[in-house]
């Protein structure tokens, strides 16, 4: 096989500009909660990219990508340490980059993961529980679902599941899990305000630039289908942020500034899965949905009494659903000949599938989730004391704070 | 596709023109900025 340096270099800056949106995730987030709960928001996500950064190379990666182990459930731990990924490629993956590259460019997706969900239990939960919670989630629901829909001979690739960028992979396991892991874990004992919205819109601008790696990336080589990626993944943004915003001017008589920000997001998660299978107009219609249906479902929060602090349900979990079902609606083989067609362009068949990848990504992720936080719950805690959690994360588990304002 | 596309734009823009933009309650206090600042 020989080496595209086009193909590698778009990979390996395309690998940074998803690393970044880790760290991004931390200032969305952390803009979100009140100002005693900072820094423990911010090492949430900072401090997951140091730790899957090692699981992945350690076991995350041949967990998720080296050969099935035979039911299509999960990869063996042949490429243990990496060992067998070299800097030839594979073409079973990518077949003109370093096998190596594509390695580090999945290493990426596997960290922001599990930090999407730490928006779910913000400000209430203690640090040590959320390390045991991250490595033991990134190893048994994020490697497995990585393997069944990406993986060689994983059932979901082997069914015909359409996923370009993970709306399967990365934000319905997300999203499901942070519903499961807020309702056992239990309300705040106050909830706060956002306490610096600047941050949240400035970590929101970061998504969306990393987002454009994340997407086009996905091409796995630079070229029409990574720009066809890169148009639709900024033009469904930007259609959410617009749909979200008019939406909330129409419920609360004011266009809403964070909800325009989370309704962006909102839009680069449901275009995730469709980002490499359709057309522009098919973007915007998509973009127009996130908008409308996570909205919907954040309103649902109060209602349900269920204290997913940041949200992360209703934004990941429903928008990357409506992003997996809208790939099954407006797919086309014009765009990606690799793909399919959706139900718009003749398939019926694909929607079922994409509904299949969705009804399974739910259920795992719920099931294991809730045995992941039950045991964790049993054995250590999950929640810090309350007088910890009263004086806030920062002081009570790292012994810092954010803000000197003396 | 494309129409329903373009008409999902334009109904957007539409409601900016006509959705008000709700007035402040008369309690709300206005933000100073610090002079000290």
């Amino acid at each position: 096989m020989q080496i595209d340096s086009g193909d590698t270099a778009w990979l390996l800056i395309s690998a940074a500009l998803v690393m970044l949106m880790t760290p991004a995730l931390g200032f969305f987030y952390g803009g979100l909660v009140g100002k005693k709960n900072v820094l423990s928001t911010l090492t949430h996500s900072f401090f997951i990219l140091c730790l899957i950064s090692v699981q992945w190379v350690l076991w995350g990666y041949s967990l998720a990508f080296s050969p099935d182990t035979g039911a299509g459930l999960i990869g063996g731990l042949g490429w243990v340490a990496l060992k067998g990924v070299g800097f030839a490629p594979d073409p079973d993956y990518a077949a003109t980059v370093p096998h190596q590259a594509f390695m580090a460019f999945q290493m990426m997706f596997a960290v922001i993961t599990p930090a999407l969900i730490t928006g779910a239990f913000a400000e209430r939960v203690s640090f040590k529980a959320y390390v045991i919670f991250a490595l033991l989630w990134s190893t048994l629901v994020y490697d497995p679902i990585a393997h069944w829909v990406w993986g060689t001979g994983g059932w979901l690739h082997a069914l015909g599941a359409l996923d370009f960028a993970g709306g399967t992979v990365v934000h319905i396991s997300s999203g499901v899990s942070a519903l499961v892991a807020a309702i056992l874990i239990g309300r705040r004992l106050k909830t706060s305000e956002p306490h610096d919205a600047t941050m949240t819109i400035l970590g929101a601008s970061l998504l969306w630039f990393g987002w454009f790696g994340f997407n086009a990336g996905s091409a796995l080589m630079s070229g029409g289908l990574a720009t066809s990626a890169f148009v639709v993944t900024n033009t469904a943004a930007a259609m959410a942020g617009l749909t979200w915003l008019t939406v909330s001017w129409i419920h609360r008589g004011r266009p809403s500034v964070l909800g325009m920000a989370a309704g962006a997001v909102a839009g680069l998660v449901a275009i995730t899965p469709a980002s490499g299978f359709v057309d522009v107009s098919g973007s915007i219609i998509i973009g127009l949905g996130a908008g409308v249906l996570c909205y919907v479902a954040l309103q649902l929060r109060p209602r349900l009494r269920v204290d997913d602090a940041l949200d992360v349900w209703a934004v990941h979990g429903i928008g990357g659903t409506w992003g997996a079902i809208a790939t099954g609606l407006f797919a086309t083989v014009a765009i990606n000949s690799a793909g399919a067609n959706g139900l718009f362009f003749g398939n019926p068949q694909q929607l079922v599938t994409q509904l299949v990848a969705v009804g399974a990504t739910w259920m795992y992720a719920a099931i294991a989730t809730f045995v992941i936080v039950k045991a964790i719950d049993l054995g250590i805690g999950m929640r810090v004391r309350e007088h910890e959690e009263s004086l806030g994360l920062d002081r009570s588990q790292h012994g810092e704070i954010a803000y000197q304002l003396d | 596709m494309d129409l329903i596309a373009l008409g999902a734009f334009v109904l957007l823009v539409a409601a900016w023109v006509v959705l008000p933009l709700r007035a402040p309650a008369v309690d709300q206090p206005a933000v100073e900025l610090d002079e000290a600042a």
